[in-house]
């Protein structure tokens, strides 16, 4: 017999091996059922392993502080101790997706990030304003000819300051948006880059190699995708306004795994879902971002899902059957 | 439960309005500094009261004291040696990652649990789980490293997670 430690110790290694394989991924989710013990048990094993992953930018240092530290711990061994309460509720406050979802290398190395569910507004040495909602990150890069932000992932808010010597350019792997006027917002989602004008205009240069330029002007939304510039449509830039003081997301005819997306950045905790199953839906809606668990809940109010809570760091959002 | 509860919180003031004044005095002693030794005396406190098996069965309440005001006078010599280490590798980065002061107290955090997570553990075990999750090796990549199998590596890594939950477990309870 073993014990719950050693099976959720094997499972956590199973999945790094089996994570893509549906029939694995079931079982695991039965045994998290069994019993809340089990999800408990992975959930002090993640928040660990969590930890770590999030020093690999910086592995050389962490190897070495974590060597002196134990080092000293030898030193004084007669002294034994627990860990102390305040050290168990950092942990515990990670964010703890499955390592599977680790933060890329490329956030814990960006000039600007937030972590899940945190917002921070900064002002650019231009004297740009930029803000960031939950789970992005952005590479600042200005010289004396031009601005250039990369938008490695999230969503962020600008306010351009003018400056006509200096173009300002937002990049992401669907293209660049160079900035004619002045606010606007750009979201990077896994497929798509999307662009909404809130005052004056851009233009877009998409990636796609054959695809023109496109103008986008205010109360403009569109999605730059490996195809290039489509999804031309109207927004409201005051409820998008709104939507940024208030920390909602407003979104039109969106994908519903795009929309469970936007909300696992918000979401403190492993947010797991069907990607493919739940693209199927178009979600028009306004959701309080601050408050993950209420939008999912509205969001099952109007779909066909259910939402899953396995400990408040784990929830499942599936079909119904 | 309340009966019970009532005669801990008694123990525990009458060990406050005893022992407080020769504690501080003695914490002053050693730390040179009224300021450290009044925060130290109350995280001893602190950490009585979370230990609440200890406050009902303690036999000599000075000794007791002192014991646990030498741990947290440990704890701050390991979290000191820590932060110090860990400034000093992220200065030597330099403006590649320039932390705020609420990062770095995060990290040292981390980085202070993570440490005593491992303490304790035999060598191969813990260099396999800090090569499989700070730097992201593979299981063959780590088992080459370290001159064992692949099988070795995995039970190294269940050992290292089991205790991780057995440490991080106990510490639970405590609270």
């Amino acid at each position: 017999m073993t014990t719950v430690a050693e099976q959720a110790a094997e499972w956590l290694l199973r999945l790094e091996e089996d994570a893509q394989d549906p029939a694995v991924n079931a079982e695991f989710q039965e045994w998290l059922a069994l019993d809340p013990a089990h999800a408990k048990a992975v959930q002090l094993m993640q928040g660990m392993i969590a930890s770590l992953e999030g020093f690999r930018p910086q592995s050389g240092v962490a190897h070495q502080a974590i060597q002196a530290g134990i080092q000293q711990d030898k030193r004084r061994k007669q002294f034994k101790r627990g860990a102390s309460l305040l050290a168990l509720l950092f942990v515990l406050a990670l964010p703890a997706r499955l390592m599977l979802e680790a933060y890329p290398l490329s956030y814990w190395l960006s000039d600007i990030h937030t972590a899940t569910a945190e917002w921070q507004s900064s002002v650019l040495p231009d004297q740009s304003q930029i803000t960031l909602n939950g789970h992005t990150a952005v590479d600042v890069d200005f010289t004396t000819h031009r601005r250039v932000l990369t938008l490695l992932q999230g969503e962020i808010l600008i306010d351009v300051a003018k400056d006509a010597s200096r173009p300002f350019v937002v990049k992401t792997e669907h293209g660049s948006i160079t900035a004619l006027g002045t606010r606007f917002v750009v979201g990077r989602h896994r497929h798509s880059t999307e662009v909404l004008m809130l005052e004056s205009k851009v233009n877009i240069k998409p990636e796609a190699p054959s695809d023109r330029q496109a103008v986008v002007k205010q109360g403009e939304g569109v999605n730059v995708t490996s195809q290039g510039v489509e999804g031309l449509h109207a927004i409201d830039p005051d409820s998008i306004n709104d939507a940024w003081k208030l920390h909602q997301l407003v979104v039109q005819s969106q994908p519903l795994s795009d929309v469970l997306a936007t909300l696992a950045r918000h979401h403190k905790g492993y947010l797991r879902y069907d990607e493919a199953a739940l693209s199927q839906y178009q979600v028009s809606a306004v959701l309080p971002l601050d408050e993950p668990e209420r939008a999912l809940a509205l969001l099952a109010e109007s779909f066909p899902i259910k939402v899953q809570q396995f400990t408040p760091w784990m929830v499942s959002v599936n079909l119904k059957p | 439960m309340p009966a019970n509860e009532r005669a801990l919180q008694q123990t525990l003031h009458s060990l406050y309005s005893e022992h407080h004044g020769w504690l501080f005095s003695w914490l002053r002693k050693k730390l040179g500094c009224p300021h450290a030794a009044a925060d130290l005396m109350q995280d001893t406190f602190t950490r009585i009261l979370v230990s609440r098996d200890a406050l009902l069965t303690m036999r000599e309440p000075r000794a007791y004291l002192t014991t646990t005001a030498k741990h947290l006078l440990l704890n701050q010599a390991r979290r000191r040696v820590i932060e110090e280490t860990y400034l000093a590798g992220v200065m030597a980065m330099g403006e590649v990652y320039a932390p705020s002061a609420e990062q770095v107290a995060s990290a040292v955090e981390a980085l202070e649990h993570i440490s005593h997570m491992l303490q304790g553990l035999a060598h191969k075990p813990r260099e396999a789980f800090l090569m499989r999750y700070l730097d992201g090796m593979s299981h063959a990549e780590i088992a080459d490293n370290l001159q064992v199998s692949v099988r070795m590596v995995q039970k190294y890594l269940m050992s290292v997670l089991v205790h991780c939950h057995t440490v991080l477990g106990e510490s639970e309870s405590q609270a």
